[in-house]
């Protein structure tokens, strides 16, 4: 039995619990705490704390597995063991919220030191008319044109399809020039 | 939920930016102690701006002026709010985006000109910025803006513009800025991912992810490609 799995990230409240829960086949399981930080308080009362993850089965044997990091910067020691091992991961950022810019660009380089596995940029909420283009989200954020920044809407499982299958493409990609 | 942040965030000349290329229609409402501010657009365009007094509502400036005055606002609030349905707008700004930005740049300073702009020396690297298709523009440029365009087809730095066009470094900084606010060109700033450090693997019989080998992994991605696919949408 062979369990392989995906790690989804982004800044705070930017749909990464909602992203997993669209397409697991479980009731994703997340263990939540009381938000601190007063400013993010505004947004949401509870936040993941580790263990937010959905399951999906691929075959018989094996299994992928969902994983959301922690929201909040105080837990970011859970980063580098929900990055161990992963086939790729998905930086999720809010098109509503250009205060998440700097938070996002600076998890993008936190992750890249921890992990060499590859990754895509989804900008999450697309349904909004007032979201940002992902064009605009790649400028600021920085992110070289090799990497796909995709739209992405949290709470639609076609849509979190697509991410997962551009995410698979660039694991695709990375592993046939590395053969 | 609706798009909102802090101009320190995201500049008012990249919302306007944003807004055009998108096609937005609704209301952008602004403030900045002791001053709140509306910006009306439709289908992208700004048709119509005013600046209040945040306490009595008095109105500051109106139209093109305010305009001009909220582009040098730096550390406001924004957010951005779609029409109602039965919400009717009335035209008193018919001047393109790319004119009000230009024409309130033009009346500051040269070293206000671009305040979201980060410095540009000799070293920066520029590119043309990608246009969406049938995006229109009516954005007139002089025979040295194009000059300096048509030097950064492949990605350049200033030194090597300002050494096939023969301007002199400033009057060339000078035609950047104005290509940098029309958004015709960008400063090239991507992101240098670090090295990841290496990771002391372990085998174990009970966790297969950690080693997945290069063979098995393309069979592996195909098999959860099928299986997303099958996902119930």
């Amino acid at each position: 039995m062979g369990n392989y799995k995906i790690v989804i990230t982004g800044a705070y409240a930017a749909g990464k619990t909602q992203f997993i829960r669209s397409v697991s086949e479980v009731e994703v399981i997340d263990t939540e705490a009381i938000v601190t930080n007063l400013e993010e308080k505004m947004i949401k009362t509870h936040t993941t704390v580790g263990l937010d993850y959905g399951i999906l089965t691929i075959d018989s044997e094996h299994k992928l597995f969902l994983f959301g990091t922690p929201g909040q910067e105080r837990f970011d020691f859970m980063w580098e063991v929900l990055a161990e091992g992963c086939l790729g991961y998905i930086v999720l950022m809010d098109s509503c919220r250009p205060a998440h810019f700097v938070e996002t660009a600076h998890l993008v380089q936190r992750f890249a030191s921890i992990t060499s596995a590859p990754f895509v940029v989804a900008a999450n909420k697309q349904d909004d008319p007032s979201s940002l283009p992902p064009s605009y989200i790649r400028r600021r954020l920085g992110i070289p044109l090799s990497i796909p920044v995709v739209p992405c809407i949290a709470s639609d499982p076609a849509s979190v399809r697509d991410v997962l299958l551009t995410l698979l493409e660039r694991v695709d990609m990375v592993s046939a020039t590395a053969e | 939920m609706a798009l909102e942040g802090t101009l320190n965030d995201m500049p008012l000349i990249d919302l306007m930016h944003v807004f055009q290329s998108g096609r937005k229609t609704g209301r952008l409402l602004l403030s900045q102690s002791p001053y709140k501010a509306m910006l009306w657009f439709l289908d992208g365009a700004i048709i119509n701006a005013v600046v209040l007094a945040q306490s009595t509502n008095a109105p500051i400036h109106a139209g093109e002026e305010a305009v001009f005055t909220l582009l040098h606002w730096e550390d406001g609030v924004f957010k951005f709010l779609h029409p109602q349905p039965p919400e009717s707008y009335q035209i008193h700004i018919t001047h393109s985006t790319d004119w009000l930005i230009i024409e309130g740049l033009r009346r500051h300073e040269q070293q206000s000109r671009l305040p979201a702009c980060p410095r540009i020396t000799g070293s920066t690297a520029l590119r043309l910025v990608p246009r969406l298709a049938g995006e229109e523009t009516q954005i007139s440029l002089t025979l040295d803006d194009w000059r300096v365009l048509s030097q950064l087809v492949l990605e350049t730095t200033v030194d090597e513009v300002v050494g096939a066009i023969g301007l002199s470094f400033d009057q060339t900084i000078g035609i950047i800025n104005r290509l940098l606010a029309l958004n015709l060109v960008e400063i090239r700033a991507d992101m240098v991912l670090p090295e990841a450090k290496p990771l002391i693997m372990l085998p174990s019989p009970t966790d297969a992810n950690k080693l997945v080998p290069q063979q098995r992994m393309r069979s592996l991605v195909q098999s959860i490609k099928d299986r997303l696919r099958r996902v119930a949408v």
